[in-house]
């Protein structure tokens, strides 16, 4: 029993060990406890939450937006996959480390390596891409709108800091081809001119978003929380717009403006049974890639921007009104002076010629003033006035383009004693291109106006088409006046002034016209016009030529040529057969013989 | 001693007496199994003996094999979860090649809209040397009457070029220019340009490209 005392202290010392294990394990637990007590007890919601917080992702999904398509679903405008190359400075240092994949080692690189390598891919100058990595900016733009293919070459060098953002870019494939009419966008994405702005709600679609948890490596957790709130993608617009026919009226009216040297010039091509415009032609047209660099003027199409007085075009409706209203047949006889003398106002013709006796008709193919104010004599002011209206004279024309020109058209209360007269011919109230094509084919189309049309419809994501009503026409003239008016237009170029317009084996017909063009002095310029109708017996095509401003001397202007060759255009693409009938306009004179000097 | 005795019909106990319901036809009366032919009085009757106890049951098997199903269930459901995980990486491999292709998709699109161009149309056109056309004619194919009268195209009629070709923004980056420099050499040494053909004055016949080869009648 001698070792008895020892094995007692063994045994003492073994427990108090044991105590003093069991404490700290106590300890230890408590503080967990009370750890876990915070944690799960005192803030649990918060803490869960800010678990969740660095698992969430939540990102929101872009809507494509909708491309604009011309009458035959080509893409004139559309939205492309983009980058923007940005960069957070601080992390570029003059050498860094990075990972060599072939060696699989870290390698100390210099940036001006990098910059050299990047610098041919990004057809950027070294100098330049190297003071837009270099600074102390976390967020600096490198370059923007790059191709899938050079952010991919870009991303493959490895610059710390370098970084592409997906943005959408918009795409014309056309480029100036019906620019003035598609308008464009911001390199940030904002509407800035054109259908890009008036139908950016249409265009634009809604955002989505989509929420869902990562990992560590940012691979999405299967099964965890997610939703998804799936993105709307904007319509696409289609157009009553044809680009080939746009662009020959644009080639066309470019060279006619060029030969003039004039301000501006513009053809409006429109269907005469449907009101829908074929093409808004301006002697320069933006590039919507490149709005920069045409003048301002030029990113609307000046037929819907840019009033004018209209001229001798005007008399379409002074004519049709007394056809209509005045009991004036075509053939009705006028002795027509070379001046005359009118409530104390003079009115004189452009040209000295004899004393003619002439019919109704004659009067409107060599457009002589004396003649057309005996003419729309026929009828009161308030009617004539009435008429003007009832053609959309001063009223706006919707077609869906942001800011057009209504024109100016006064009532006749406000009229002074010469604008009474001067309206007659077309002067005293100013119309746009858009105006005039209308006018003619309210006329053409036995008398019924159509609303002109632009955007045909719009397509939803799904395909599905809503067409964009336009309501059905109003009547404004008699189909007895409307045929005897196409015959009056028809000696227009038969026998008038419009001579260049003809094309072979199909009849035409159409009105000159030449407006002064008021300026800050006065009048000190001109407005040059021709508007052909085709083919009469079965009239299609309306193409309205304006030329604002041109050089030189005023007998010599001529946009006949120009009309007529847009006009055998369409004729040609929409295969429209020729006729070959004979001609059946008026006689100019009462008498033998038809031929006289002008 | 082995026979039973027998009941008598009698016996059976009348169900429906007393009562209205109708009686129903009596119950066949009771026998015991017919006797063995050879005689219930010299069957020998089995000698009675000590039959082993059932094994007692352990349960183990139920248990082995509720934990394989378990085992199995766990290890189905971790294949699923790592099929599905990985997966979820395929799926990021996928989304890349879709955007990828979607890419490349819309470049050759944009490449295609910008040659179907109608200025860039007329341009490649005229450095083919065509111009634009002439009067045309119609031929009625109901009642085969010609109207109009056609006239030959003018070869100084050259379509005009005033609408400059579409602009590339952001430099030469672009579709429609070229799309990079590296790949367009790639496949130029891929797919080496057709050689330009060459004819001889038989065949061109006057002309710039050989006269189509036509059927001869009778042949």
């Amino acid at each position: 029993m001698a070792h008895a005392p020892v094995a007692s202290d063994t045994l003492h010392l073994s427990a108090r060990r044991l105590r003093v294990g069991v404490a700290v394990a106590l300890v230890l637990l408590l503080i967990l406890g009370l750890r876990l007590m915070f944690v799960q007890g005192v803030d649990a919601a918060g803490h869960a939450q800010k678990a969740m917080d660095e698992r969430l992702r939540s990102i929101t999904l872009t809507p494509d937006r909708g491309s604009i398509l011309d009458r035959e679903g080509r893409v004139l405008a559309s939205s492309v996959q983009r980058y923007d190359l940005v960069v957070d400075q601080r992390l570029v240092t003059e050498e860094y480390k990075r990972w060599n994949r072939e060696t699989n080692s870290q390698q100390v690189v210099r940036l001006d390596d990098d910059v050299a390598t990047l610098a041919p891919i990004l057809s950027m100058d070294p100098d330049e891409l190297k003071q837009r990595l270099v600074g102390e900016r976390p967020y600096r733009v490198v370059l923007r709108g790059v191709t899938p293919e050079v952010k991919n070459g870009a991303m493959e060098v490895r610059v710390p800091g370098l970084l592409a953002e997906p943005v959408a870019e918009r795409s014309y494939p056309n480029g100036a081809v019906a620019g003035n009419i598609l308008g464009f966008i911001s390199d940030d994405g904002q509407p800035l001119e054109g259908l890009e702005v008036s139908q950016d709600e249409q265009l634009a679609g809604t955002p989505g978003t989509r929420t869902y948890e990562i990992g560590r490596d940012g691979i999405r957790i299967p099964n965890a929380e997610f939703s998804e709130t799936p993105a709307v993608d904007g319509k696409d617009i289609r157009l009553t717009i044809d680009q080939d026919v746009q662009w020959f009226a644009q080639e066309a009216i470019a060279t006619k403006a060029a030969q003039y040297n004039a301000a501006w010039a513009n053809v409006v091509v429109q269907d005469v049974k449907t009101g829908e415009i074929l093409a808004m032609a301006d002697n320069q047209t933006v590039d919507p890639s490149n709005p920069q660099g045409t003048d301002s003027l030029f990113w609307r199409p000046t037929s819907f921007t840019q009033s004018y007085e209209p001229g001798s075009t005007g008399k379409v409706a002074t004519f049709a009104t007394a056809l209509e209203k005045g009991g004036v047949k075509p053939l009705d006889e006028y002795s027509v002076p070379n001046q005359q003398e009118f409530e104390g106002h003079i009115i004189n013709d452009s040209l000295p010629h004899a004393t003619y006796d002439m019919t109704t008709a004659g009067i409107f193919t060599r457009s002589y003033n004396t003649g057309t104010v005996q003419v729309a004599n026929s009828v009161d002011t308030a009617t004539r006035f009435d008429f003007m209206e009832k053609l959309g004279f001063g009223q706006p024309i919707d077609i869906g383009l942001p800011g057009g020109n209504q024109g100016i058209l006064a009532p006749p209360d406000q009229w002074d004693g010469r604008q009474k007269y001067t309206t007659m011919f077309g002067q005293g109230y100013t119309v746009t291109s858009l105006h005039t094509a209308q006018m003619f084919q309210t006329v053409a189309n036995g008398g019924v106006k159509m609303q002109p049309r632009l955007i045909d419809s719009y397509i939803d994501a799904d395909g599905i088409e809503h067409r964009a009503d336009s309501g059905e026409g109003t009547r404004v003239y008699s189909e007895q006046t409307s045929q005897e008016m196409l015959k009056l237009m028809e000696g227009v170029v038969q026998e008038g002034t419009g001579g260049d317009a003809r094309i072979p084996g199909y009849r035409v017909g159409g009105k000159t016209g030449t407006g002064q063009a008021a300026g800050a002095g006065g009048y000190d310029g001109h407005t040059t016009s021709f508007t052909a109708v085709a083919p009469l017996d079965d009239p299609r095509f309306v193409v309205s030529v304006a030329v604002h401003r041109p050089q030189g001397y005023w007998r010599d202007w001529k946009v006949t040529d120009t009309a007529g060759q847009v006009m055998g255009y369409l004729l040609n693409k929409y295969n429209v057969p020729p006729t070959d009938a004979e001609p059946q306009h008026y006689d100019v004179f009462t008498e033998e013989p038809q031929k006289r000097p002008w | 001693m082995t026979a039973q005795p027998h009941r008598p019909a009698m016996q059976q106990p009348n169900l429906t007496d007393g009562s209205a319901a109708r009686q129903l036809t009596p119950a066949a009366p009771w026998r015991p199994a017919a006797p063995s032919e050879s005689g219930s009085s010299t069957r020998r009757r089995t000698p009675l003996s000590v039959v082993p106890a059932p094994l007692p049951k352990t349960g183990r098997g139920f248990i082995a094999l509720c934990a394989m199903m378990l085992i199995a269930a766990l290890g189905v459901v971790l294949a699923v979860n790592i099929t599905v995980s990985n997966r979820q990486y395929d799926l990021v491999t996928l989304r890349a090649e879709h955007t990828d292709l979607t890419q490349t998709n819309e470049r050759l699109t944009q490449q295609a809209e910008h040659l179907a161009a109608p200025q860039n149309l007329a341009a490649q056109a005229s450095s083919l040397g065509m111009v634009m056309p002439g009067d045309i004619a119609a031929i009625d194919l109901g009642t085969g009457a010609v109207t109009g009268q056609a006239t030959a195209a003018d070869a100084e009629n050259k379509p005009t070029d005033f609408v400059a070709a579409p602009s590339v923004p952001h430099g030469p980056n672009q579709a429609g220019a070229e799309p990079d420099e590296k790949p367009t050499a790639q496949d130029e040494a891929a797919t080496p340009a057709p050689a330009e053909p060459e004819f001889d004055p038989a065949e061109l016949n006057g002309g710039s490209i050989p006269a189509p080869q036509l059927q001869t009648p009778g042949r």
